[in-house]
Order: C-alpha cells, then sequence, then structure tokens
C-alpha cells in the first residue's frame, strides 16, 4: 500500500517540468495582460494619483523656522519654579543622568535659571507669554501651543536636519519636497516648494541648502529659494535682447533636444529639466507680480511693521509668505537665524523677538483677515529647546542656556489645528510630563492635516520604501480640529 | 507518439489557468479591464452555481468514501471539471470586480476565498486518490473543510450583490428607509434623527450587530440604552482619542450639523411625533433639521477628470482621492478670462471652494459664480468687485464663508448679502466700513463670525531707518551716495554739514548726492501719520593720495593680521566684525610701520580709522607719533597726539562697540618719501574691566591722508 502511494506521489522530474512549463505559460499570459507589472515605477504613479487620502484640513504650509531653537522657558513654557531656586544646582534626580552636549558636560555645577522676563497667561486658554513676545501674545486665541515636543538630536545640524527631513542625516528629500512631490503646485505659474531665510542680531547656527533639499525625489521638488534684493529669484529674468516669442521658440526647441536625449539614455532628470525651464518661463511672468511689496497698503506696512519692506528681514519674508501661500504654493519655509542663546541670551532674546513678535503675529491675522487662515497652516518653532540650567556665569538677570532636546514649545495656526494649549513639562521644564510629541510624530500630523496619511505616503528609493516619517509616527489626535 | 486524451488537456487547462489566476491575484490593482473581458466577466454569477454544487458533492463524496460508486476515471474527470469550473468561474470573478462598485473588503476576501477554492480543487486533482485513501481522518477533514471554505467565501460573494443581508435571518427592524414626506407632515425624527442614526449607527447598534446591546432602531429602544444604559449623548460628544467615543474611530464620524441635531432633538426629549413644522422657524433645531440631507452612500459618485479644466491659471482639483466635491483656484489676475470661469458650468454643482481673490472680475462674472450653487466657500479679495454687484449672489444657499477684504462697502448696503441662517463666516478688511456700523452688524447676526482686521491706518507707528547705499567710504575723486527708503510717500531728509536733519530746514533728498572732501552724511525720514525714523549717519573721508608700500615693524596678532601692512591701504574699509579679515590687530606691542611714497610726499592730515568695542577687549589708540625720514634711515619727529583722555573717560557703565576715526594734523611739513607712524595701545586695561591688568587691543583699517 505504501509503495502505491508513493508511486502516485512521484512526479517525475521531465513530468514536472513540462507541467511547469504550462505555469509559466499562464503566467507569461498574465504579463501581457498587466504592461506595467515588472515596472518597478508604475506603483509609485499609482498612489500619486491618490492624494491627498482624505479630505485635507490645510492647503498650504507656512513653516516659521526659529532657527538656532529659542529659548522656550523664556518664551512659553513659564516655571516659577526656576525663579525660586535661581542659582540652586539642578537636581541630579531630575536631570536622570541624561546626556548634555560638550559645551556644558564639563561643568561641575547646573546652577538653574529662573526666567528674567515676566509672563502674562490666556484667560481662555491658559497659554503663558513672556513679555517680549506681545504680539504673540495678542493672537493667542488662534494658537495651538504644543509644550511636548521633543527630538533625538542634540547639535543644531542633525536637530535641524531631523525636523526639515525626518532623518539626522542629510540625505533625505526635506517635508517641503515630500509635500511637493505628493500634492504638487495648486499654481501652476509658482514652484510648490520656496524658502526663504533671514538673521537676526543673536547668535547664529548656519542654515544649508541641505535643508530644502529634494534627496531621492525627482529634483524639480527642491526648494526654491527667494533672496532679498532686486531679483528674488536668481538667473530668472532674461538678458534684455530676448523678447518672451523668442524666448519661447528657443524653449520649445530645447525641449524637442532634451526629448531626443532622453529617448536614447532614459535618464529621469533630463525630463526634470525640461519642467524646470518650462516652470521658469511662467516663473517669470508671476514672480515679479507675487515678490513686489510696493503695491501693499500702508496699514498692511504697519501690520507687519515697517522693516516688512526692507528685503531680507524676517518682516519682509513674512509678508512674502503670505503672498506666495494666497498664490497657491504648496510649503514656504522661512528661517530666521539668530536664536542660539548660550551666552547672553536674555539680551539676545529681547533682539531676536522684537524681529520676529510682530510680523509672526501680522501673518496670522493677515491670513485671518483674508479668510485664508483655515486652510493655511503656520508652524513657528525650533530645532529644540533650551536647558533650565545657565551655562557659562549666571547672574541674576543674564544667563546662558545650552542645548535641550527633550522638551520645548512650538506653535501652530490655522489649518484645521484646535486652539489652546497641549503637553506639559515638570516643574523644571527639564522632562515631558504629558503628550510627548516626537518630531515624527509632529511631521505625521503635518502630513494628515495636509490629507495625507504618513504611513501610505511612501517613496522607492535602493530598494526601499521611504517616508517622511520613516517607520515611526504617530498622529497627535488631541490637537486636531 | 502517445495519444492527448480528453484528460490530459483539461488538467494541462488547470496548470496554465491556476498560476495565472495567482498572478491576477496579485497584481489585481494593475489590470486593466477591456469591454471584452468585462462581458466575460458578466458569466461569473452564471456559471458560478455549477463548481458550487459540484463541490459540495465531491466534498460529500470524500467524505463517506468515493470507492464502490464511480468508477475511476469518471471519477477522475469530474474532480477535473469541478477545479475547471471553479478557477474560470474564480477567472470571471476578477474581471467582474474591475467594473463595478463593490465593499472593497468583503471583495479582497471574497477574490482570494475564491483563489484557495480554485487551489483546492485542483489538489484534489492532484493528489493521487491512494493517498486519501490512505488517510481516512485527512479524507474526513479535507471534506469538512472543503465544504466550509465553499460556503464561507461564496457566501461573501453573494453579499457583494445582494447586500450585507444576504441570507442573514430576518430582523425586526422598524422603518429602515429613509421616509419621503411632504415638509409639513415629516417629523424631526424621521427627517432628520432617523437617516443619522441609519448611516452612522446602526451597522453596528441594530442592523446584523448588537453591539453593547444597545438598538438605535426605534425610539424606544434608544431611550433604553444598551448594557450601560442611556449613553447615546455622552459617547458622541466624547473627544476622538477616547476609547468610548462614538461612532469608532476607523468609522464615518458624524458631522457637527448632525452632532447638534443629536443633541437638540433629545434635548427635547426625544419626541417622536414632534413635526418639523411645529418648531419655531428661528428655533436652531429647525434650521439644522430643514436643511439636513441625508448623504446617499449607495449612489457611485461621478468622477469626471478634470484635466480638461485646469491650465496655467486655473487650478480645478477634487477636494481628496475618491471625492466629488472640487475646490477651484483661480491664478495671475492679468490674464483673467471669463471664459475661464464659464468653462466651469460642467463641474458646477460639484464645486465647493472657489478662490477668486485678485481677479479682476465684473457684474457677468458673478452671474456665472451664482450658478455654483453648492459652494461653501467663496473667495473675493481685491477683485474689484463692488457691493452692488455681489447683492446678486442670491442662489449660493449653502455658502459658509465669504472674503471680501479690499473690497470698498458702503455701510448701509452691507447688510443686503447677509442671509440668516446660511453665512457662518465673513472676511470683511480694509473696506473703509466704520467700527460703529460694523459692530452694530456683529450684535444683530450673532450667529455670524465677522473678521474685520485690524485697522491699522491711524495708528502712529515709527518709520524704519533710511539705507545709505554707498558701501565704500573712500573718496578718491567724488562719490556718489544714493540714499533709499522703501515706504512709498515718504520725505528724506538728510544733512552734510554735521546737523541733525529735521522736516522744516534740512534739504530734501531727490537725487544721489555727490561728494568730493570729508563729509558725514546724517539722513532720517519723515512722513505724515508716522513717527519720524532714526538718524542713518555715514562719513565719507577723502583720500586723495596714495601710498606704495607700507612696512611694519611691529606684527600683528596672527588671528588679525588681514592681507599685512597693505590691508590698511587697499580702500576697503573695515566693518564691525573684527575677525573679517579687513582689520589689523594688536595687542602685545604698539602697532609701528612704515609708509613710503615713490616721490617725496607732503602730508597736512592722517586719519586712522580704528574699531573700539570695550566687550572685547578692544580701546581705543592711546596715542600717535609722526616721524618723517628722507632716506629711511633717520627720522624725525614730526608730530604726536596723545588721546588717551578718550579711554580715562570709561566707567563700568561704558559698553561701546563703533567704529572710530583719529585725525592728525601736521603743520608745516617738508614733502618726504618715507613716514614713520607709532600708535600705542593701552597697556593695563582698568580695574572696573573684567580684563583688568592685561593689555587692550587695538584695531586699525585704513588710513587716508591729504
Amino acid at each position: 500500500m505504501k509503495e502505491f502511494i508513493e508511486h502516485g506521489l512521484n512526479q517525475n522530474r521531465r513530468k514536472f517540468l513540462s507541467k511547469l512549463s504550462l505555469g509559466i505559460g499562464g503566467m507569461a499570459l498574465g504579463s501581457l495582460m498587466i504592461p506595467g507589472i515588472f515596472d518597478a515605477s508604475n506603483e509609485e504613479d499609482l498612489f500619486n494619483n491618490v492624494l491627498p487620502h482624505f479630505a485635507p484640513k490645510a492647503k498650504r504650509v507656512i513653516y516659521l523656522f526659529q532657527n538656532g531653537a529659542p529659548s522656550q522657558l523664556d518664551l512659553f513654557d513659564y516655571k516659577p519654579m526656576l525663579q525660586k531656586m535661581h542659582g540652586q544646582d539642578l537636581p541630579a534626580s531630575i536631570r536622570g543622568g541624561q546626556r548634555l552636549t560638550g559645551m556644558t558636560a564639563n561643568q561641575t555645577k547646573f546652577p538653574l535659571a529662573g526666567t528674567r522676563f515676566n509672563f502674562t497667561q490666556n484667560q481662555n486658554t491658559g497659554a503663558y507669554f513672556s513679555e517680549t513676545i506681545p504680539h504673540i501674545a495678542s493672537i493667542s486665541d488662534d494658537l495651538c501651543i504644543i509644550r511636548s515636543l521633543y527630538t533625538e538630536a542634540i547639535n543644531h545640524d542633525p536637530a535641524l536636519t531631523f525636523f526639515q527631513t525626518g532623518a539626522q542625516v542629510g540625505n533625505r528629500p526635506s517635508m517641503g519636497s515630500w509635500i511637493s512631490y505628493g500634492l504638487g503646485s495648486e499654481n501652476k505659474n509658482l514652484p510648490a516648494f520656496t524658502v526663504l531665510l533671514s538673521k537676526g542680531k543673536g547668535n547664529g547656527q548656519g542654515v544649508y541648502s541641505k535643508l530644502w533639499n529634494n534627496g531621492f525625489l525627482d529634483s524639480i521638488h527642491q526648494g526654491v529659494q527667494f533672496s532679498s534684493g532686486e531679483e528674488p529669484v536668481k538667473y530668472l529674468s532674461d538678458p534684455e535682447f530676448i523678447d518672451r516669442t523668442d524666448k519661447r521658440k528657443m524653449l520649445d526647441e530645447l525641449a524637442d533636444l532634451n526629448q531626443e536625449s532622453y529617448k536614447e539614455i532614459g535618464d529621469p532628470e533630463i525630463v526634470t529639466k525640461i519642467q524646470q525651464y518650462e516652470l521658469a518661463y511662467r516663473m517669470q511672468m508671476e514672480v515679479p507680480e507675487v515678490t513686489s511689496l510696493q503695491n501693499e497698503p500702508e496699514s498692511i506696512v504697519k501690520m507687519y511693521g515697517p522693516d516688512c519692506l526692507l528685503p531680507g528681514t524676517y518682516a519682509a519674508n513674512c509678508l512674502l509668505a503670505r503672498k506666495l501661500s494666497e498664490s497657491g504654493v504648496r510649503f514656504v519655509q522661512l528661517y530666521h537665524q539668530g536664536w542660539d542663546g548660550h551666552n547672553n541670551l536674555p539680551n539676545e532674546l529681547i533682539g531676536q523677538c522684537k524681529d520676529v513678535d510682530q510680523p509672526s503675529a501680522a501673518l496670522i491675522k493677515d491670513l485671518k483677515q483674508r479668510g485664508l487662515l483655515d486652510e493655511t497652516l503656520v508652524i513657528w518653532g525650533g530645532e529644540f529647546g533650551r536647558t533650565n540650567y545657565c551655562q557659562g556665569a549666571l547672574t541674576k538677570d543674564n544667563y546662558g542656556r545650552d542645548h535641550h532636546p527633550r522638551c520645548f514649545t512650538i506653535w501652530m495656526a490655522g489649518g484645521g489645528v484646535k486652539p489652546g494649549v497641549y503637553g506639559e513639562t515638570d516643574d523644571f521644564g527639564y522632562n515631558i510630563n504629558t503628550l510627548p510629541v516626537h518630531v515624527h510624530d509632529f511631521h505625521a500630523t503635518v502630513l494628515h492635516l495636509m490629507g495625507v496619511d504618513h504611513e501610505k505616503f511612501t517613496f522607492k528609493h535602493l530598494g526601499r520604501r521611504y517616508r517622511l516619517t520613516d517607520v515611526a509616527g504617530n498622529v497627535v489626535k488631541e490637537i486636531i480640529s | 507518439m502517445k495519444k492527448i486524451s480528453s484528460q490530459n488537456v483539461l488538467e494541462n487547462i488547470l496548470w496554465v489557468i491556476n498560476p495565472y489566476l495567482l498572478l491576477l491575484c496579485i497584481f489585481i490593482g494593475k489590470l486593466n479591464v477591456g469591454p471584452w473581458l468585462s462581458w466575460i466577466g458578466q458569466w461569473h454569477p452564471v456559471v458560478l452555481h455549477f463548481p458550487i454544487v459540484l463541490g459540495l458533492c465531491i466534498s460529500l463524496y470524500i467524505f463517506v468514501n468515493y470507492k464502490p460508486i464511480l468508477q475511476e476515471p469518471v471519477e477522475q474527470k469530474l474532480f477535473t471539471l469541478h477545479a475547471l469550473l471553479a478557477s474560470l468561474v474564480a477567472l470571471f470573478g476578477i474581471f467582474i470586480s474591475k467594473g463595478g462598485n463593490y465593499d472593497k473588503n468583503i471583495l479582497l476576501i471574497h477574490q482570494w476565498g475564491g483563489l484557495a477554492i480554485s487551489y483546492l480543487a485542483w489538489l484534489v486533482v492532484l493528489v493521487p486518490k491512494a493517498y486519501f485513501m490512505a488517510r481516512p481522518l485527512f479524507r474526513k477533514l479535507f471534506g469538512i473543510g472543503y465544504v466550509l471554505v465553499i460556503i464561507i467565501f461564496t457566501h461573501k460573494g453573494g453579499q457583494l450583490t445582494h447586500g450585507k443581508d444576504a441570507l442573514s435571518l430576518p430582523k425586526n427592524v422598524n422603518n429602515q428607509t429613509i421616509i419621503n414626506k411632504p415638509d409639513s407632515l415629516i417629523t424631526v425624527y424621521e427627517k432628520a434623527v432617523q437617516p443619522i442614526l441609519i448611516n452612522k449607527c446602526v451597522t453596528c447598534h441594530g442592523g446584523d450587530k448588537i453591539k453593547g446591546d444597545l438598538q438605535l432602531t426605534s425610539i424606544e429602544l434608544i431611550k433604553k440604552g444598551g448594557k450601560h444604559g442611556n449613553q447615546l449623548l455622552e459617547r458622541i460628544h466624547l473627544s476622538l482619542n477616547d476609547e468610548k467615543h462614538m461612532p469608532p474611530v476607523d468609522n464615518k464620524q458624524l458631522t457637527k450639523e448632525e452632532l447638534a441635531i443629536i443633541t437638540k432633538w433629545m434635548q427635547l426629549g426625544g419626541d417622536l411625533n414632534k413635526t418639523l413644522k411645529a418648531l419655531d422657524k428661528k428655533d436652531s433645531l429647525f434650521i439644522l433639521a430643514s436643511q439636513y440631507i441625508a448623504p446617499n452612500f449607495n449612489k457611485a459618485t461621478e468622477q469626471p477628470n478634470l484635466d480638461a479644466y485646469n491650465s496655467n491659471y486655473v487650478s480645478v482639483q477634487y477636494d481628496f482621492h475618491g471625492a466629488s466635491t472640487i475646490n477651484v483656484n483661480f491664478f495671475q489676475g492679468s490674464f483673467y478670462k471669463t471664459a475661464y470661469l464659464e468653462k466651469l458650468n460642467k463641474i458646477k454643482d460639484q464645486i465647493i471652494t472657489l478662490n477668486m481673490q485678485n481677479m479682476p472680475l465684473q457684474k457677468k462674472d458673478v452671474d456665472i459664480i451664482n450658478g455654483f450653487s453648492n459652494l461653501e466657500k467663496l473667495n473675493l479679495n481685491y477683485t474689484k468687485l463692488k457691493i452692488e454687484d455681489i447683492q446678486g449672489l442670491t442662489s449660493l444657499k449653502k455658502l459658509k464663508s465669504l472674503s471680501l477684504a479690499g473690497m470698498i462697502i458702503d455701510n448701509n448696503k452691507l447688510e443686503s448679502i447677509i442671509k440668516p441662517g446660511n453665512i457662518q463666516k465673513i472676511q470683511l478688511w480694509a473696506n473703509g466700513l466704520f467700527k460703529k456700523d460694523l459692530n452694530s452688524l456683529i450684535t444683530k447676526y450673532p450667529s455670524i463670525a465677522f473678521t474685520v482686521g485690524d485697522n491699522l491706518e491711524d495708528s502712529v507707528m515709527k518709520l524704519n531707518k533710511p539705507s545709505i547705499q554707498q558701501d565704500s567710504t573712500i573718496i578718491t575723486d567724488n562719490v556718489i551716495v544714493p540714499i533709499k527708503h522703501f515706504l512709498n510717500g515718504v520725505t528724506i531728509k538728510y544733512t552734510i554739514d554735521d546737523s541733525e536733519p529735521d522736516s522744516l530746514n534740512s534739504p530734501t533728498y531727490t537725487a544721489p548726492l555727490k561728494l568730493n572732501k570729508n563729509t558725514t552724511v546724517k539722513t532720517k525720514v519723515f512722513k505724515k501719520g508716522w513717527l519720524s525714523s532714526d538718524v542713518v549717519q555715514k562719513t565719507f573721508y577723502k583720500s586723495s593720495l596714495s601710498a606704495d608700500t607700507i612696512i611694519l615693524l611691529t606684527q600683528p596678532d596672527p588671528k588679525y593680521m588681514g592681507k599685512g601692512g597693505n590691508t590698511i591701504i587697499d580702500h576697503e574699509l573695515g566693518e564691525m566684525n573684527f575677525g573679517n579679515g579687513k582689520w589689523l590687530g594688536y595687542s602685545k606691542t604698539n602697532m609701528e610701520f612704515i609708509m613710503q611714497f615713490k616721490n617725496p610726499t607732503q602730508l597736512n592730515e592722517v586719519i586712522f580709522n580704528s574699531l573700539i568695542n570695550t566687550g572685547s577687549y578692544i580701546f581705543p589708540i592711546q596715542s600717535i607719533q609722526v616721524e618723517a625720514s628722507l632716506d629711511g634711515k633717520t627720522y624725525k619727529a614730526l608730530q604726536s597726539m596723545d588721546y588717551s583722555a578718550i579711554s580715562k573717560a570709561y566707567t563700568k557703565e561704558t559698553n561701546i562697540n563703533q567704529v572710530q576715526s583719529f585725525t592728525i594734523k601736521i603743520d608745516k611739513s617738508a614733502a618726504y618719501p618715507f613716514y614713520k607712524f607709532t600708535l600705542r595701545n593701552l597697556k593695563q586695561i582698568p580695574t572696573w574691566h573684567p580684563g583688568k591688568g592685561t593689555p587692550a587691543w587695538i584695531f586699525v583699517d585704513e588710513v587716508f591722508f591729504n
């Protein structure tokens, strides 16, 4: 009986192979019917057509990045305990042996530094604001303040890169590039992702173009930097002797040539190049209209402060950000340098706030009075926070603060966030008590507000799928209205 | 040649069709089905009954014991036929699935279940009968299992076509349909509450499932509540992240309006017979309920391709993937044409937001917009329309938000655009409205959120400083100095005589200044309604002569040695940043250098430009001594000046960071080719300074001489 069964089970090799060939034939038939079956890029195209995944609350983002890390303890996260214990050592139980930067790791003492500034509290939301930012305090009913952000990096460059790209090493696409890739531009005459830089008088840290790089995405998604001065976009205007019809003709011819070489070589960057020339051609018309601040009414100038007409200032960039955003730019990224207060922090902070306070608040008010705030997400914050203990010499009213990644404050407004105060740090402002929000969570939430599921939004590169949030991140539902 | 039996052919077909089926199942997302295949797919519901019946019989046959009934070849043929039919049905199923609008989750289960049936059926063909015979337990299990697989997965198919309730037991559900009664008779419950419950609640609470013992199918059952009692109101009001929130997070949520309807109705006691008509017309429940239209989930939403509507100046996009609602944005007003707007008429019922800011609109455009009857958000900022024009927007019953920033509005007419009950938000800004009139509107319409913005026209603010746009401060022959301010309509005043500029007496800037001697330009801007700016000043130095060589006798600190001796005669002025390589810095020694002219030159005046930054230990030059020589070997003293008084005046409060020039005049000198300068630094910083006792720095860049 056993032999009988075994005989039945014995498929000889020839028989198996001949049957298998039929199976392969079946597969081949299938592949004929599904033309793109072995085409790797097809899948990305497929998802590209399905964004946004759900109804977006925010259509555009303006990210006011405060580069250098503003001190949350002197702006938003009011800690009377620190004032009470001013000069006393940070209890070891609070620090819990967590790492410090090389700048203060060798300090023998960690004297707590209470803020020098007075705080006011908003009665509706309970939010605290220091006296250095009266304008921001005045719009606090519109602000969603998260006091419990935390990050993994402790130094500027990795922390900044982490915030912008979701990774500490600088080879991933920037947040704006992801948005540009996923949602595209609303206005075909402007790039979907633009970058504006300004610099305060405080201790500064550099920003580099890798922060608005497209990474492995198509280079059309790179952030376009608008610079200060007569020519906001470099090399955009034509030489005098070329008129627009000539230019059109030249671009058409050039596109034909490029198309031919694309057929021959197949490098997708060639197609990108054609698109970039086209975009630049259309930008020639739109950019001067958008970037001209001369026609803004005087009350707008007063709202942002008269510095807003001075190219390259933070105020001018805020005003420009509004103009770009209302013209359909998906992601406007500002950087304002000068928040790195390792010493002489209070005095530097006053200067920084003078630059930033009024224009930031004006931007929110301006969007609101145009009915655009509920579809535009404005984000204000740095790459990490600052320590509750003093770096360097501590006096009654002067101190410095080192980098502190374990808790810091950012705020958002508009675009589907719920005004209020979220998260809480301990009495020392050192660790988070409730609602910890990781940078990945922050990214997931911003994408969510844009109608994008951060887990589905991927790009395949070098054999794996990448996300802005890598393999982590939870949407912070608490802050979504 | 072996004879080809029909059995062989059929088995070979199975070998082709089953891997093919697997492939299609995996890549179903990429499959495109043409008209012919979808016609073939139509046979799925027809053919499927054969393999089901055959399959059930075969299961029974295997289960019982199949030896005595059929002869082996017949048996094998039957099995093969069954397997083939099962595979074909599965194949048809895949084709038909691409054509219809089915529940995705059920479809997925049905699809893979169908594949499993095909493969199990194939297994019966492949595995020799003797194998089954030798293992009675396996045989019985296989028989039962196969029956179950067939029943479960084909039932899913039944649910796809006949609804989720296919073949479920009859239920005790009242009035599951949405009632069409005239508004005069319809009750609040029938009109709004019930449809909401049916759409969003009864799938779990009342239909085939009764979760938490709660049924929301009749008013008695609603009032009775579930096993926790009546928690309906409480649960639907919990925050979304609360575990007890209803409906559960992944399900369709109640909209704000729906939440309000249920709440208000329950608060009224949940009266089943309360008609809509009996409510006060101003009652919010009346307003909400009378406008409520139950979403029609069964109707497939039409999604035409929008490419044709998009252009460089108009962006037309679905709200999100799968939505039928459309958002429209217009860009670049200078290219606007009414035709772009007219083109949207074909999709006008789907448009919910329309952004036309900065477009030069006219009355005829407004008429077109008025046809977009489902519009919820309309942006007419800076459109050059007048209030009379937008009074025509009478058909926009669903409009919630209207933006009119930049529109000149006559106070009396504003009210005409407000239709109570519709609009929730109005943005009015810079409209020339008086605050008083606005306030009366705001109190009159408390349900509308007005955003009026800050009108800062009248607030007084300080002007920012003008900028002197000439980087070079050295006048060789003459220099052109433009002054600029970015605000329109300002008056720029300036002086060149060291007096403070004022609005009355100082000259008004009209064209760039032309300077040819040592001059300090001071400028300030004025404008009506603003406070005048701070004074900006800049000093320009005449440097008519130029030295040929500088020989440094003492070396500057290696960190601050610039480009060596020539740094101070390169006509590039050091700025406030002393580390920028344009300065020569000394602390350990005095600064001593020789300046050589090819031809003997007479010097009347030498100006040293120097930095003072007490915080960085940089103090003023203490003294300057000038010597001259004809041969470069023996020097005779010409002049010396002492400036030590400047730093003696400094106190603990001093915090100076500025560039200062030190001028030394030489009387009655002859022409010399060689001049030697000695600039003494402060040897001991005074005791009030943190750097007390150590030598102070001096920083020098540029020496001018005339």
